[in-house]
């Protein structure tokens, strides 16, 4: 009791201090008296900090208000850590909501009170701020497990019948026998000695023996770099570079960029007279008038490539004003390829291609944003076989990303003229304008049928039907790569259907090539990855529809089917729901030409399908990516096959670019 | 030792001619050689490799570099640095990018 009175003391005293706001029912129930106890244990320090306080207190402002805030903290802490617990239990008669001096916490504002009655359903209306979300994420999280937990009891309560066991071991044998990748055994030796799981030691040992089987002592610089390196420290001195091969120039131009010395000299000594390609990684500290100078000169001695990324501030009218200023007769460009080109105005790109029409046959448009009608109106004019005298060069590359070109201009390309019917490679990507019209007019104006790539990434609009439509122009079956990743309107069906022979239409690809990662994470799945494949792996297009069926959903009768010298090369299926039924269609159709595959964030496949699959294809395979595949542990990452021999660069588990040192 | 049926060395031939001898476990190292010393190359029979687009200078030049990078793989002390002449770093520039070390 006399605890209590000591409190009461040091309580008035302190309201005599200060005009903090306190709660006035300090009465004798019984809720205050396990307070009083809590705090009188919890304070002990804070009581004798009081005393000291009480004479001090006027010396030392500050230290008051700390005590002070203590005080309350030390009040409200534990009503504030469980603000959803029940508050009869917890609550105080002087720590009330409604006369509490706090109505600000850490986790957001206090609404009100009467969200307490319903509290378990609206704990959104008590708290408002970026916590309470996270909260109502666990309590939803919570609540949904505590569900599933019940039902899985309701389930296993189920009556056991005596032959369950039997039929268990029954159909685990005819999964294996129909799975073989169930059956691979890891060289892994799993150490049940061993007590620490250190997952760092363990992903730094593989990194360096990953390291150094690739040949790499990373450590000791390559002479080549040593070269350049030294000789970008001193660019400033260097006059000419002579005869030098264009590896070696762009190796100087990415390090000169990279050390911030790109600068108008050094554009000079890159650009001299008499070279053939003409690339800058990064223009933006070359200005207009240089690169027009270089630009006099390069051109009439026989530039054929301009490959410009950045080159907003260079590339403008001057610029397009210079080549066209040059005689048709001496020009000999035959690619360009122009990247973030800002100033470039439609009617001067309209005038380069004019200018160009006779050697280019190469173009590439990233981010130019000014660009629309004169430019679709000049490829369509200047490449249509109805020019003849002087036959201008066929338009063999195009791709354009990042214009914003709008629908009728670009029906207008397609629909025009035949300019785009030599094709062999079309990119259009990242254009919100492209639809499935867009793409069937201009895949339908490719009447050569020589068309070898298609990529249409990151078009958002595009659906199934743009499947059928790249089908009908591959009536020639050149086609042998496809990249289509980021269409979220691709569906199964789609893609089965593009993949099945069909009576009276083209036969399906023979890709080598195909990227259908970060579609629609159901619609990847492991018949449409089996259609692929096997397509992909047929020598000869086969328009019969019937002879394939057979063939297409055993993995161990496919194998003897396919020919050696079909399947996939590159495969990039990230973000799918592909399993390890497709690890093993894959090592069935694709095992003497798959080199690189990405299953990055594909959490169905594990180790066994993997080491299943690295198992039985052959040493081309060089590089699997498997970014956020956490499923996949040391059974696969230090049993697989082909861990002695180092020409497997598995990427994606330790998070150091293999064969680079990292910055520690 | 010096001879050449032993297989231990291999000896490099300069543009102007002259003769530099390298260890044959060395020269394996570097990608373009080992493809001259191991395909069906008269190099491989007769341990020699000529080079007649590199100067001798820059050919004993590739050869220290050799040495020196491999004396410091694998090693955990600090690698010092290799000092290359200003002057010879473009012609070593191409031959390095010819001989892919």
């Amino acid at each position: 009791m006399s605890s209590i009175t000591t409190m009461a003391t040091k309580r008035s005293r302190r309201s005599q201090n200060n005009a903090e706001d306190l709660p006035e029912n300090f009465d004798g129930n019984e809720q205050d008296v396990s307070h009083t106890d809590v705090s009188a244990a919890a304070a002990p320090g804070g009581e004798s900090n009081d005393e000291d306080d009480g004479e001090r207190s006027g010396d030392n402002p500050v230290r008051f208000m700390r005590q002070r805030n203590r005080a309350v903290a030390e009040r409200e802490a534990s009503r504030l850590a469980r603000p959803d617990a029940p508050l009869g239990s917890m609550m105080l008669g002087h720590a009330s909501k409604a006369k509490s001096a706090v109505m600000s916490t850490p986790f957001g504002q206090l609404m009100g009170r009467k969200a307490s009655t319903k509290r378990e359903d609206n704990i959104s209306q008590e708290w408002c701020g970026p916590f309470s979300v996270a909260r109502q994420m666990i309590a939803a999280r919570e609540e949904a497990r505590r569900l599933r937990e019940e039902q899985q009891d309701l389930e296993n309560n189920k009556e056991h019948h005596p032959l369950d066991e039997a039929m268990e071991i029954v159909n685990l044998e005819m999964q294996r026998k129909e799975n073989p990748s169930m059956n691979w055994v890891s060289r892994h030796k799993r150490e049940d000695g061993s007590t620490t799981t250190n997952y760092y030691a363990k992903r730094r040992k593989r990194f360096h023996r990953q390291r150094d089987l690739m040949g790499g002592s990373s450590r000791v610089p390559s002479l080549f770099q040593l070269c350049i390196n030294l000789l970008v420290e001193n660019f400033d001195c260097i006059e000419s570079l002579g005869v030098v091969d264009h590896s070696i120039r762009r190796a100087l131009c990415e390090t000169l960029v990279a050390r911030g010395k790109m600068n108008g000299a050094a554009f000079d000594v890159l650009a001299e007279m008499g070279v053939e390609t003409l690339e800058l990684v990064d223009c933006a500290q070359v200005t207009q008038d240089q690169f027009c100078d270089s630009l006099r000169v390069l051109l009439p001695s026989g530039l054929r490539a301009i490959l410009l990324k950045h080159c907003g501030r260079c590339f403008g009218s001057q610029a397009v004003n210079v080549i066209a200023s040059i005689d048709r007769e001496n020009m000999e460009l035959f690619a360009i390829s122009l990247g973030g080109a800002y100033l470039l105005k439609d009617s001067d790109m309209a005038a380069l291609i004019e200018s160009t029409s006779r050697t280019l046959s190469s173009l590439d448009l990233t981010a130019c944003p000014l660009l629309s009608e004169q430019f679709c109106n000049a490829i369509g004019n200047q490449y249509s076989s109805s020019i003849e005298d002087p036959p201008n060069a066929p338009l063999l590359e195009l791709s354009i990303e990042d214009v914003p070109l709008t629908k009728e201009v670009m029906l207008s390309l397609g629909a025009a003229s035949d300019a785009l019917r030599n094709l062999k490679s079309l990119k259009l990507k990242t254009m919100e304008n492209v639809d499935d019209e867009v793409v069937s007019i201009i895949l339908g104006s490719i009447t050569g049928g020589e068309i070898e790539g298609i990529d249409l990434s990151n078009n958002p609009s595009l659906t199934d039907e743009t499947l059928s439509s790249i089908r009908r122009c591959n009536f020639n079956g050149n086609l042998r790569a496809l990249l289509l990743s980021g269409l979220k309107n691709l569906t199964a069906i789609g893609i089965e259907a593009f993949f099945t022979p069909i009576p009276n239409f083209p036969a399906p690809p023979i890709l080598r090539k195909l990227d259908l990662s970060q579609c629609s994470y159901d619609e990847i799945n492991d018949t449409v990855l089996t259609l692929a494949a096997t397509s992909s792996s047929f020598k000869r297009a086969s328009a019969n529809a019937i002879e394939e069926e057979t063939v297409l959903h055993n993995a161990g009768k496919l194998a003897s089917e396919v020919s050696y010298t079909g399947g996939l090369v590159h495969l990039n299926v990230s973000g799918s729901s592909i399993s390890d039924k497709s690890m093993e269609i894959l090592a069935a159709t694709s095992s003497y030409s798959l080199e690189e595959l990405d299953i990055s964030f594909c959490p169905n496949v594990s180790d066994k399908g993997l080491g299943y699959l690295v198992s039985k294809v052959k040493p081309q395979l060089s590089k699997i990516f498997m970014w956020g595949c956490a499923q996949i542990t040391e059974e696969f990452l230090d049993g697989h096959d082909r861990i002695e021999d180092g020409g497997l660069e598995i990427i994606g588990v330790w998070m150091k670019k293999s064969g680079v040192r990292s910055l520690r | 030792m010096e001879d050449d049926n032993d297989q231990t060395y291999v000896k490099l031939i300069s543009a102007e001619g002259t003769e530099l001898f390298l260890e044959r476990r060395i020269a394996l190292q570097v990608d373009t050689m080992r493809a001259m010393l191991e395909g069906n190359f008269r190099e491989s029979e007769e341990s020699v490799i000529r080079f007649p687009d590199i100067s001798g200078s820059a050919l004993e030049k590739v050869v220290k570099y050799l040495h020196y990078k491999d004396r410091h793989s694998n090693s955990a002390t600090r690698i010092p640095e290799f000092a290359i002449d200003p002057e010879e770093a473009l012609e070593l520039l191409v031959a390095a990018s010819y001989l892919n070390c």
